[in-house]
């Protein structure tokens, strides 16, 4: 970290110090970037709505990181890190985001959804028992195998015909669930 | 004895009690420090980046709940904590420059405001959350309704209830994870500061060191720059 001499903050003569009126215009920015983005959001700008919101957000951030943060004036570092933070958040967001806006692409019959509806189990439905991960392998009453190991199809732990189970429990009669 | 000894190596030089024996000059010890903090400040982004990446996928399955839950939420209040944060970034900012001129008096008073501006910040946030626990729009498997409190303005301009909007809790999820987490870092910055408060108490920072407060700003800017994405994402999602 070589003092460079045209911007450096803490050289022989002292710490850069910054005129208040620099100050008192990024808070004025910030506050008016503050009063833009609520007016913008009360607008139906249909698809510009989202990337306005977000330009806003990111010209604020860009003023608190450059002026408050003092990332204009101090060493280069420090400024190429925080751009390389963002540059793997970006990879972070693109490639994991990748997955859910590209299904469709994979599977080209797009009306047959991944989980089918029958199939689905809402957690939230579930009692506190049947959310026990544990409870397929170790059971609640001993040695009754059948009624504690296996579930609530009576098949045992890991067998592998209990996908088809739950197809004929759905296709049959209505019970209290879909999702056996 | 080795202690005076290592002193006296550097002889005639002029070396400040501030200075650790390692370093060779105030201005290494003050950007090693500072590079220090950035590598902290960017594990910070990189954690909240994750929360970040859940909201854009749980909207991009849901577009429909945000549009909807975000209305529960109290703009009149997070926009009143917009301002209160990035008041308290300004003066931390003041507080900063104030040490570099070695103005102790304006140090403690822009370090005051800004505590007490933090915790003005927590105190909305109480009244949103206690709020949010009356009406149980809490997260997940607490999350239960309450069928005539729980209610929001929709753009319609009726009246509906949180219960009408599937997957509701998905929203409040990620909303009290994110500002929890967030307030939490508020709380941290309130000690740091309070304690930089004691330290100017005694008149121990000026231009040659101000290394904790320069630190310590950098942390509450970025607690602040996290809010200024968090506040639109989760309050103005749609409010025509």
């Amino acid at each position: 970290m070589m003092s460079q001499h045209e911007n450096s903050s803490q050289d022989h003569e002292g710490p850069h110090i910054v005129p208040m009126w620099l100050y008192w215009g990024v808070f004025i920015g910030l506050l008016f970037g503050t009063t833009i983005t609520v007016l913008a959001a009360t607008v139906d700008l249909g698809p510009i709505n989202i990337p306005l919101m977000l330009a806003i957000a990111t010209f604020k951030a860009s003023l608190v990181a450059l002026f408050f943060m003092h990332l204009i004036w101090d060493d280069k570092l420090n400024l190429i890190l925080f751009i390389s933070a963002i540059g793997f958040i970006v990879i972070f967001f693109v490639f994991t985001m990748l997955d859910p806006m590209t299904r469709g692409a994979v599977d080209p019959d797009v009306e047959r959804e991944i989980v089918p509806e029958q199939y689905r189990i809402n957690i939230f439905d579930l009692s506190e028992e049947e959310l026990d991960p544990l409870r397929p392998y170790i059971g609640h009453h001993g040695d009754e195998i059948h009624h504690g190991a296996a579930g609530r199809d009576g098949k045992q732990p890991g067998d592998l015909n209990h996908v088809k189970t739950v197809q004929d429990d759905a296709d049959g009669e209505d019970h209290d669930r879909h999702d056996h | 004895m080795s202690a005076e000894i290592s002193h006296s190596d550097h002889g005639d030089h002029d070396h400040p009690d501030f200075l650790a024996h390692h370093f060779d000059t105030p201005k290494q010890q003050y950007e090693s420090a500072k590079f220090g903090m950035w590598l902290f400040l960017l594990t910070e982004m990189l954690m909240f980046s994750g929360l970040f990446l859940a909201y854009v996928a749980f909207r991009y399955w849901h577009p429909e709940l945000f549009v909807h839950a975000s209305r529960m939420l109290d703009l009149k209040m997070g926009t009143v904590n917009t301002v209160v944060l990035i008041t308290s970034s300004f003066t931390m900012a003041l507080a900063v420059r104030a040490a570099q001129m070695s103005n102790q008096r304006m140090q403690i008073i822009h370090l005051t405001l800004t505590f007490l501006f933090a915790g003005a910040f927590m105190v909305v946030k109480y009244f949103e959350y206690s709020h949010k626990i009356h009406v149980g729009t809490l997260p997940g498997v607490f999350f239960h309704p309450d069928p005539v409190n729980a209610t929001f303005l929709g753009a319609d301009g009726l009246m509906h209830n949180i219960a009408e909007i599937p997957n509701a809790r998905i929203f409040f999820g990620i909303y009290f994870i994110m500002t929890g987490l967030h307030g939490f870092h508020v709380l941290c910055g309130m000690g740091v500061i309070g304690w930089l408060i004691w330290r100017a108490c005694k008149n121990e920072f000026c231009a040659e060191y101000y290394t904790p407060v320069e630190n310590v700003g950098l942390y509450w800017h970025i607690v602040d720059l996290i809010w200024i994405f968090l506040y639109p994402l989760l309050y103005l999602v749609d409010r025509t």
